[in-house]
């Protein structure tokens, strides 16, 4: 037996599937050649290896894998307005502080990934806010199939649904779920639906050449890869980010309307009033008034004990509100230079911040939520900021920083307001490396 | 081999009940499929903090892509398949993992594993086992992930070239020459690697010598 022959039954002899006569040949040779020999004690260290236990995980985190695994599953409607409840209402500064999140990320928007996913190209992303619920026809979070809806499979060009029951249909790398009373057109080459009455439910799978649109008589909605709702009247985004655009050409330019982040909704105006240039986000999450301070409780509230810089915050956030970015950076930056901002310091940074961010700067928002977490570790802020981070270098596409960036979060914040989001975020940011 | 449960122990009601989204199917197969998944990403990536992420995105793509399976294989096999090409793409990605300093990955809890498993062995040899794992699959972050994960397969799971070829959806030529070009590499890789030699000789020449005398 050579040399090279020898060293081809190494392996074999390692994984223990080599015959005796071939494992004694084996060692004859080696023990008459000093090459073979040192080879072969190379081997043996891979077999060590092999007998090494591996690393196992522990009871807790089989829990917290099957809470992850099913919660990626669909979540019924029910079951997240139940968690929505146990929120801690008592937050103030908290819900304060999500509104800001929530303008943040309205402002850039989710991220349209590629095709990430190992195996089909299914999306990983977060089945926060995933609404598919009642009134698609569903019992629980079994898909409309399972609650007995007919399910369309080969759709045609220019095939018309009307609904007279929940169901769903799959073309053109969307999932349309629609309710009863739907009507719409399905056009898959031009990956577009029309929508004339009723409601639908669409999931956009992201990877594929162009947007995908709904159209109804008064706007288009387009859109890359996320999940949002969409009636004759009305868009709300669940997941990713979405543009409305007016649905008459004006000057050979289609107007667009609004841009919508996850949770935000807007709806067309009403006949004769002039389209919103903006989206809804004021007028339907209130966002102006969650930025400012909570009305005071009676008798609680009292003027002279009021941090001086309470009503510079308020008219900040206010500005910031209405997408004034300038002025409530300005305000801000002026309680923070005369001293007014004293003991709400970390407020004022992040609406700095959050000011950056209205107005694209996104380099300087990150140095601002950086500046926030460095110089107050301890605020309530910190968390958002840190979280911000995060989600600002997901959407730039900095993948390592983006992840040292969340798992920073994860390990200061463990229990966090965003590890759930953290998290999902982790995992799809590992699948896109 | 440690035996993974049929797609009959799985069942079809439980499979349905993935498909539905009942957290209760759902928690049913991954206990059912846990351990398998464990033992395996374990082998392809090593001592790493990232054992539960990865098991976490099995399971996740698990659930996501029920509906495709069609049940022409079991569900562990399937399950395989996905846990595979989690680890191919938390391999190649590589450079965070690589990051990661040997003093985090070679925890006390995989130092007490190596110490429950074989009592006998005295406290140098505990130390170089956990240390020997640790530098072999630090080496072996020099090899491309398929070639690694081809190699592992079949060296440490015992897989036959036919059954790495399914799960890596290669074909079996390619899966040859990947393990021929693996077991080059590595041969190369601990030969270069002073520690490794030391380590080799202490623990098989010096055992060799003990017998001989």
């Amino acid at each position: 037996m050579t040399c090279r022959m020898v060293q081809r039954q190494f392996l074999d002899i390692t994984r223990q599937s080599a015959t005796d006569a071939l494992r004694l040949e084996v060692e004859s040779h080696v023990q008459d050649c000093a090459t073979c020999a040192a080879e072969g004690l190379h081997w043996k260290l891979v077999g060590l290896v092999r007998q090494h236990p591996t690393a196992r995980l522990d009871a807790a985190a089989e829990g917290r894998i099957i809470r992850q695994v099913v919660s990626s599953a669909v979540v019924p409607d029910t079951a997240r307005r139940r968690s929505m409840r146990r929120r801690p209402a008592v937050a103030i500064a908290g819900v304060s502080m999500l509104a800001l999140a929530g303008v943040a990320v309205f402002v850039v928007g989710r991220r349209v990934r590629p095709d990430e996913t190992a195996i089909g190209g299914a999306s990983i992303g977060s089945a926060v806010g995933d609404r598919f619920g009642d009134p698609f026809g569903r019992q629980s979070a079994a898909h409309p199939g399972a609650a007995g809806a007919p399910v369309i499979d080969a759709v045609t060009e220019g095939q018309v649904v009307d609904a007279a029951e929940p169901g769903l249909v799959s073309f053109g790398g969307a999932e349309v779920r629609y309710r009863s009373g739907t009507r719409m057109s399905l056009h898959p080459a031009q990956r577009l639906l029309t929508l004339s009455s009723g409601e639908v439910d669409v999931e956009v799978t992201p990877g594929r050449p162009g947007r995908f649109r709904v159209t109804t008589e008064r706007f288009i909605v387009e859109v890359l890869g996320t999940r949002f709702s969409v009636t004759p009247n009305r868009v709300r985004t669940v997941q990713g980010k979405v543009h409305v655009l007016d649905a008459h050409v004006l000057d050979g330019q289609q107007r667009e309307l609004a841009v919508l982040g996850p949770g935000d909704a807007w709806d067309a105006p009403t006949d004769g009033a002039a389209p919103s240039p903006l989206p809804s986000l004021t007028e339907e999450r209130g966002v102006g008034a969650l930025l400012s301070p909570p009305p005071a409780r009676p008798g609680a509230g009292r003027d002279a004990t009021r941090a001086p810089g309470a009503d510079v915050l308020t008219r900040s956030r206010a500005a910031l509100a209405r997408g004034e970015a300038r002025q409530a950076r300005g305000l801000a930056q002026g309680a923070l230079a005369s001293g007014k901002a004293s003991g709400q310091v970390a407020s004022f940074e992040l609406l700095v911040a959050d000011s950056l961010l209205v107005e694209k700067r996104i380099d300087d928002a990150i140095d601002g939520y950086r500046r926030v977490v460095r110089r107050n570790p301890r605020a309530a802020e910190a968390e958002t900021a840190q979280f911000t981070i995060g989600q600002l270098l997901f959407e730039r596409g900095a993948i390592v920083a983006a992840t040292a960036a969340l798992n920073d979060y994860l390990a200061r914040y463990p229990v966090g307001r965003f590890v759930r989001e953290a998290r999902e975020d982790l995992i799809q940011l590992r699948s896109m490396k | 081999m440690q035996a993974v449960p049929t797609a009959q122990q799985v069942g079809d009601p439980c499979l349905d009940g993935c498909r539905a989204g009942r957290p209760e199917a759902i928690a049913e197969l991954f206990r059912a499929h846990r351990e398998m998944v464990e033992r395996l990403v374990g082998r392809l990536v090593g001592p790493s903090p990232d054992l539960e992420d990865l098991v976490q995105s099995t399971f996740v793509e698990v659930i996501r892509n029920i509906s495709r399976f069609r049940g022409e294989a079991k569900p562990s096999t399937w399950i395989c398949g996905i846990a595979v090409h989690i680890v191919q793409h938390h391999l190649r990605a590589g450079k965070v993992r690589r990051n990661v300093p040997l003093e985090l990955v070679l925890g006390d809890t995989l130092r007490a594993q190596s110490a429950v498993v074989d009592p006998r062995q005295n406290a140098e040899q505990e130390i170089d086992g956990g240390k020997v794992t640790a530098k072999l699959y630090a080496l072996m972050d020099r090899i491309t992930a398929k070639k690694r994960v081809a190699l592992l397969l079949y060296v440490m799971e015992d897989r036959s070239v036919e059954e790495i070829a399914a799960l890596m959806r290669a074909t079996q030529p390619a899966t040859r020459s990947r393990l021929y070009f693996a077991r080059r590499e590595l041969r190369k890789l601990i030969a270069n690697d002073s520690d490794l030699r030391d380590w080799a000789r202490t623990l098989f020449s010096g055992r060799r010598e003990e017998a001989e005398t």
